[in-house]
């Protein structure tokens, strides 16, 4: 668990799985460790447009709840050829994104067996009702997501924004959208701007959303595009750096409930061995504590 | 009178994967325009007005394909803030990748020779003969066109 806290910057917390397929790991990876990323997120993502069809015609609620949230990525063979590649300190996670209108819908996915396996969870509400029930206590996300596609349609007020805010949501802007075509560049300028006049462009962060390898921007390029988003050099480099890893934080924090922190037994690295040799100090506590300052309590 | 201040951009063009080759090259003329072009989508008319002074693009090394934008200190943020947007240009799909953003031409030399050599390092190890290595360096260090540029 330690190590899904200790995270290196530079971050791209939503790369979709297209690109993680058994031909193309290798290339993708390097590629990514190539630009400066070392914390990636593999995004998966559902909809509950179907949904509705599905229960009508199977009639049985069974079969529908078990389809409903796909079961995460497994980790295990990418993190080999990370190994294998000597990718330093490079971490990848699990994202799930839900798209959904209503929060009927939004509830029988979280009862899902496989929701809880997912490190990171992202929300996109459709319509003002989910857009409200964001808004409210009952959700528990990581990250308030927008998909440039459609227009934004919620009326979004200071006060929402800053309910959202203390939720511990963070905002996504992903900028693959902005790269490909017009219309949804447009879509994507008018949001970053609302956040920006909303609410000063709090707990914003930039991801790429990208379907494709040839989207990816170095973080540099990202800081610079970042000035059509109405927001400065200090805001765009937290963007990419500080931002995606207290998301990450928070994460942790979610999962483990409403707790402040945990203690974990540290394995001692031998690194960690001849720092305490150089520095002549005896060797207090194997304990290692972590405060979790983001957590409710 | 105060003196005009620049912005340089290095910036390198890199062919998208599929069209990966040694031979890839695009005109800096091309870039050049690609650029203004993309400045006018974006910011409109204001931005390609704006970034009109003293804007220029050139190679330093077109084996490498290392370009500089120069810019106007201030105007310069349209150009930087269009460049991931580029796709393609002279009809071949491509992505720039900032490097270094500098207000010398001096400061961006440095910085140049040690990301150079940093990949010239990289290179070698997979090359066998001494010869193709000295080669590889020539072409790699090359930075002659910049020192012109500077003097």
């Amino acid at each position: 668990m330690l190590k899904n806290i200790k995270t290196e910057s530079f971050y791209d917390l939503c790369i979709e799985e297209s690109l993680f397929l058994e031909e193309n790991v290798e290339e993708s990876l390097k590629y990514l460790y190539e630009h400066g990323y070392r914390t990636i997120a593999i995004n998966q993502s559902i909809n509950d447009d179907n949904l509705g069809a599905q229960k009508k015609s199977k009639g049985s609620n069974k079969k529908v709840k078990n389809s409903e949230v796909p079961p995460p990525i497994d980790l295990s063979p990418l993190i080999e050829t990370v190994d294998k590649l000597n990718l330093r300190g490079f971490q990848i996670f699990n994202r799930l994104t839900i798209t959904y209108s209503n929060s009927e819908t939004f509830n029988k996915f979280i009862k899902s067996n496989h929701y809880k396996k997912y490190h990171l969870i992202a929300i996109i509400p459709t319509t003002p009702e989910a857009h409200n029930y964001a808004c409210s206590s009952a959700v528990e996300a990581d990250i308030y997501s927008y998909n440039p596609e459609n227009k934004f349609t919620a009326r979004l007020t200071r006060k929402m924004y800053n309910k959202i805010v203390q939720h511990g949501y963070y905002f996504e802007l992903q900028y693959s959208h902005a790269i490909e075509d017009s219309t949804k560049r447009k879509n994507l300028i008018h949001v970053s701007h609302m956040y920006h006049s909303t609410g000063k462009s709090k707990n914003v962060f930039f991801s790429s959303g990208a379907k494709n390898l040839n989207l990816i921007r170095n973080p540099y390029d990202i800081l610079s595009l970042g000035f059509l988003f109405g927001l400065n050099e200090l805001q765009c480099k937290s963007c990419v750096q500080h931002t995606p890893q207290q998301v990450i934080i928070h994460s942790v924090g979610r999962r483990h409930g409403k707790a402040l922190f945990f203690v974990e037994n540290v394995e001692e690295t031998q690194e960690n061995d001849h720092n305490d040799l150089s520095n002549c100090e005896p060797q207090k506590k194997k304990i290692k504590m972590i405060v979790d300052a983001d957590v409710e309590t | 009178m105060v003196r005009v201040k620049l912005r340089y951009i290095v910036v390198e063009i890199n062919p998208t994967r599929k069209q990966q080759s040694s031979e890839f090259t695009v005109k800096h003329v091309s870039i050049f325009q690609a650029l203004a072009d993309q400045v006018q989508k974006i910011h409109g008319d204001f931005g390609a007005a704006a970034i009109r002074a003293g804007f220029v693009v050139r190679y330093i090394n077109e084996h490498t394909r290392i370009a500089f934008i120069r810019a106007r200190k201030g105007p310069h943020r349209f150009v930087t803030s269009v460049i991931p947007l580029i796709k393609t240009i002279e009809g071949k799909e491509v992505f720039i990748t900032t490097l270094y953003t500098g207000a010398t031409l001096r400061q961006c030399y440095i910085y140049l020779k040690q990301y150079q050599q940093k990949k010239l390092d990289k290179f070698c190890s997979t090359l066998n003969t001494e010869e193709e290595k000295s080669h590889l360096k020539e072409v790699m260090l090359n930075l002659d066109s910049f020192v012109n540029a500077i003097q």
